[in-house]
């Protein structure tokens, strides 16, 4: 546990930074349910603003920016990988389409990543394990629909190695539960999504978590996910 | 690093499975915290038709803390039962499952006090069942239980032999 700090002394300024990125994990639903297909690549960046209850953003009334750089890569028939990096964090995930039921593609997309800003006094951060189920059907012939429910298991830590605030580490569990949506056209090799994303705590009550933004996505090698690939569901 | 059962086509979901399986337990404490503990269990699944399965599941584990606060440790074993679906378009296959779950919880204070509580509740899983060659399987399932009003959470990665 983290000892109380000597009175008299304040923490340094940068523990304020620390405290404004507490919520820098990434939140948005960014993808669909169809994998890329073998030989495909994608660059998928992303800009969103979002919201919860660490970070600075929930204090101060305002959402904060985020931005985001990402590769995905076909792996398989219904499978892909991709990693996607924002500030002071990284998300590695696979992406299993498992079933397609009626205009649906169904996926699995379980994730790990986190966050950690260091700093040298103390520093904080997160581990965050994903399990989204996504579902994406067709609008039109170019437009697509995405709708995803999913769980975020999320374990804090923070630690202080200051003589004169002290010396510790503490760490804190959450769930995190919600659900998103995006939707996206394709142009050509680009294609456009405007997504938003609602989580809420149900470890401890509190505001919600949101997210919402743009992403942009360069298929390579191919032009669009819509490879079905393997068999049918059994 | 990627399960050739990913790579390989839809599998029939097997008769049975057996096996034990490590996790790391979200144990909703005394304080109102979720604290991380190992846990271990014994598990097993048969099949219910060619989509369905029932699961019995026995799992424990245990979280002490000492330093300066008073030291507690805490003792936990759960029962559960399940029913579950699972579907493929690979040989690994996404599952859900849900059913009853008993909790008992023996916790010391202080290497003095001791409480016991057993409590009823609901055990919900899901992941993947990921078949290893013939006669293997190793599973990745998240899910969580309820003890009335509060809830476990838990990660586990469990193998074993299918037939």
């Amino acid at each position: 546990m983290v000892g109380p700090p000597p009175s008299g002394r304040r923490p340094p300024a940068s523990g304020l930074l620390a405290l404004a990125c507490a919520g820098c994990s990434t939140l948005g639903t960014l993808h669909g349910a169809r994998p890329l297909a073998p030989g495909q690549h994608m660059l998928p960046p992303a800009l969103s603003a979002q919201q919860g209850t660490e970070a600075l953003s929930t204090a101060a009334g305002i959402p904060l920016p985020q931005i985001e750089l990402g590769y995905r890569a076909g792996l398989a028939p219904d499978l892909d990988w991709g990693v996607r990096s924002y500030l002071f964090g990284t998300t590695a995930d696979l992406r299993y389409r498992f079933a397609r039921l009626g205009p649906f593609d169904l996926a699995a997309q379980p994730s790990l990543g986190g966050a950690v800003l260091p700093t040298p006094a103390f520093g904080i951060g997160n581990v965050d394990l994903g399990m989204p189920l996504v579902a994406e059907a067709d609008l039109g012939p170019e437009t697509s629909l995405v709708l995803a429910a999913r769980t975020v298991a999320r374990q804090h830590f923070a630690w202080v190695d200051d003589p004169a605030l002290g010396r510790g580490a503490s760490g804190r569990f959450e769930l995190l539960a919600g659900g998103g949506a995006r939707i996206a056209r394709r142009f050509g090799i680009l294609t456009l999504g405007v997504f938003g994303d609602v989580l809420i705590n149900t470890s401890r009550l509190g505001p919600l978590w949101w997210s919402g933004g743009l992403d942009l996505g360069f298929t390579l090698g191919g032009r669009a996910p819509e490879d079905p690939g393997g068999q049918p569901p059994g | 690093m990627i399960p050739a059962a990913l790579l390989l086509a839809s599998a029939a979901l097997a008769q049975g499975a057996a096996g034990l399986g490590l996790g790391a337990l979200a144990l909703h404490t005394g304080s109102g915290e979720h604290r991380l503990a190992p846990a271990l269990s014994g598990w097993g699944r048969v099949a219910l038709g060619q989509a369905c399965h029932a699961e019995a599941e026995l799992g424990l584990a245990r979280h002490a803390e000492g330093g300066p606060t008073v030291p507690f440790d805490e003792r936990w074993t759960r029962g559960a039962l399940g029913v579950g679906c699972s579907t493929g378009t690979r040989a690994a296959r996404v599952a859900a499952s849900l059913g009853p779950a008993l909790t008992w919880r023996r916790t010391t204070i202080d290497g003095r006090w001791t409480a016991r509580a057993l409590g009823a509740g609901v055990r919900w899983r899901g992941g993947f069942l990921v078949p290893l060659g013939e006669h293997g399987e190793l599973d990745v399932l998240a899910g969580g239980a309820s003890r009335g009003p509060v809830f476990d959470f838990d990660l586990t990665v469990q193998g074993g032999a299918r037939w």
